[in-house]
């Protein structure tokens, strides 16, 4: 315990001492950080959207006619049971008569003869999916409760959008553990780049009796405070890019839904700290073992 | 102190460096240990510090077997001795007070320790002056002293120089020698390779000779026979 405080000192020292290597392993760090993270972000988003607009794909389910609006209701109950079904929502035939009407506006009149005892139109509901890769097997389900007449699945966009997703997932996937992979490669020759100009220190540590652990406490030390700088540092630059970012893209694509920062920042901030540390650590610890075998 | 029994190392390029050699220095002893450059003198050093293993036989350093030792043991064999090199081997953007306080703070040693160590051994050394001074400031023979006062800081048993005048003209090496001396009678075992003739016959102290990694002649007050 009693080198505790030298190992802080010699850390912060050192830090200071190689402060060109100290800067340049911090920039590294950031530019890594903020590259795969942009990505990882980026992904997530589009990820994300996908998913709102497979959701967003409603199946309408038409009851059959000889069944009154209060028995087609009560089918609702049938259709909760089934497992996929995320919201039910029924539409009474009159209710969409009268929006139809509004639909049509001036040319209402050709409606005018249609009131409810001759309503043309269904009962329905209305189903959004827990799961759209179930769509199929989900639509089946519902066709066997008793009283469905007619339903209409856009099958064939709900399984595109899955291909897409599938495909953009595998790219952002490859994408992201390919600039992970990079950035070690760098940070690990940035660290061992600065361990280099300190092996006769390390060597002649090891000369006059130190133990492993004495000489690598300041370089774990070191590692972990330039790994946080680096950490907060790129959260910070981060936090302004994707800010900037998301409104260029809700901008060009108004449509497309943008997670706001401000729920992504504790997880943001975690990743990035960590990742640094583990980073600033894991490189300055194995850049190091090869100088110990004195 | 040192005992080698029936010791033999083989590098891992089939390098016969040391051949079946013997040697055994007791407690307070000064011995030079000769040899033709290439004679296996440096690896007999490498042994003592366990910087290598022996292929075969004992080697026993302050009672550490260096054949068996765990590595995790070997910082403790190297906290009793004190190793002077060549080549300095200090800490160029330190001073002369913290490369020999580093040797200290290296083993954790408390300050107050260190307050009180540090400037008695440049004392020693003759070196109490230039204490805030850099080693590049500093002449060959001064740098040197440095060494010898960082290897004597932590009190070792015993102190293994590795030609140690290599890089010194005649006056500061007789220089040099003589405050090996004083050391040893102040109590260290001193061991120093050396392949100067002039010197080692000037003091007349044990001369164990190698070649061919064998030991080839064991005198007290000997003289470096060629």
């Amino acid at each position: 315990m009693r080198s505790f405080g030298y190992y802080w000192k010699e850390g912060f020292r050192n830090i200071f001492k190689h402060g060109f290597m100290s800067i340049a392993a911090v920039l590294i760090m950031i530019a890594c950080l903020l590259l795969t993270g942009t990505v990882t972000l980026i992904a997530y988003n589009i990820d994300l959207s996908i998913e709102e607009l497979q959701q967003s794909n409603e199946i309408v389910v038409f009851i059959d006619e000889s069944l009154t609006t209060r028995e087609a209701r009560a089918l609702g109950s049938e259709f909760n049971k089934i497992d996929n079904i995320a919201t039910v929502e029924f539409e009474d035939r009159d209710v969409a008569l009268e929006k139809y009407r509004e639909e049509l506006g001036e040319d209402a009149v050709i409606l005018d003869n249609y009131n409810s005892a001759n309503n043309p139109l269904r009962n329905s509901f209305i189903f959004t999916l827990k799961d759209p890769t179930l769509a199929e097997e989900t639509i089946k389900q519902i066709d066997a409760v008793e009283g469905t007449d007619y339903i209409r699945a856009d099958e064939d966009v709900i399984s595109k959008l899955i291909q897409v997703q599938r495909v953009f997932n595998i790219i952002a996937l490859a994408m992201v553990v390919g600039l992970a992979v990079i950035s070690i490669f760098i940070i690990a020759n940035t660290v061992k780049l600065a361990m280099f100009a300190r092996r006769e220190e390390i060597s002649i540590q090891k000369m006059v009796g130190a133990t492993n652990w004495f000489i690598r406490w300041p370089f774990v030390i070191e590692g972990m405070v330039l790994g946080l700088l680096a950490g907060g540092l790129a959260f910070l630059a981060q936090w302004g890019m994707y800010s900037e970012l998301a409104n260029i893209a809700s901008g060009v694509i108004p449509y497309f839904h943008i997670v706001p920062f401000d729920g992504l920042r504790w997880l943001v901030l975690g990743i990035y700290l960590g990742a640094g540390v583990l980073f600033g650590i894991g490189g300055s610890v194995t850049s190091i073992r090869k100088f110990m075998n004195v | 102190m040192i005992r080698m029994n029936d010791v033999t190392m083989v590098y891992d390029n089939g390098t016969r460096a040391v051949n079946k050699a013997n040697l055994r220095v007791d407690e307070g002893e000064f011995v030079f240990l000769v040899g033709a450059s290439g004679s296996g003198k440096t690896t007999i050093i490498k042994l003592l510090t366990a910087e290598v293993r022996p292929t075969e036989g004992r080697v026993l350093v302050n009672n550490y077997n260096v054949g068996e030792m765990k590595r995790r043991q070997i910082p403790y064999l190297r906290r009793t001795l004190g190793v002077v090199y060549q080549d300095f081997r200090l800490i160029k953007n330190k001073t002369v007070y913290e490369n020999v306080a580093f040797a200290m703070r290296t083993i954790g040693a408390k300050s107050k320790a260190i307050k009180e160590r540090v400037p008695y051994v440049l004392e020693l050394v003759g070196l109490a002056d230039k204490a805030q001074i850099k080693p590049m400031n500093l002449s060959g023979g001064e740098q040197q002293r440095v060494a010898i006062a960082r290897a004597l800081v932590n009190n070792p048993r015993l102190i293994i120089a590795d030609e140690p005048t290599g890089n010194l003209d005649p006056a500061r090496s007789l220089e040099l020698m003589t405050l090996f001396e004083k050391i040893n009678e102040l109590g260290t075992t001193v061991l120093i390779v050396t392949h100067e003739k002039g010197l080692v016959d000037e003091f007349e102290k044990r001369v164990v000779m190698i070649d061919k990694g064998e030991v080839v002649s064991d005198q007290t007050g000997g003289y470096y026979q060629l």
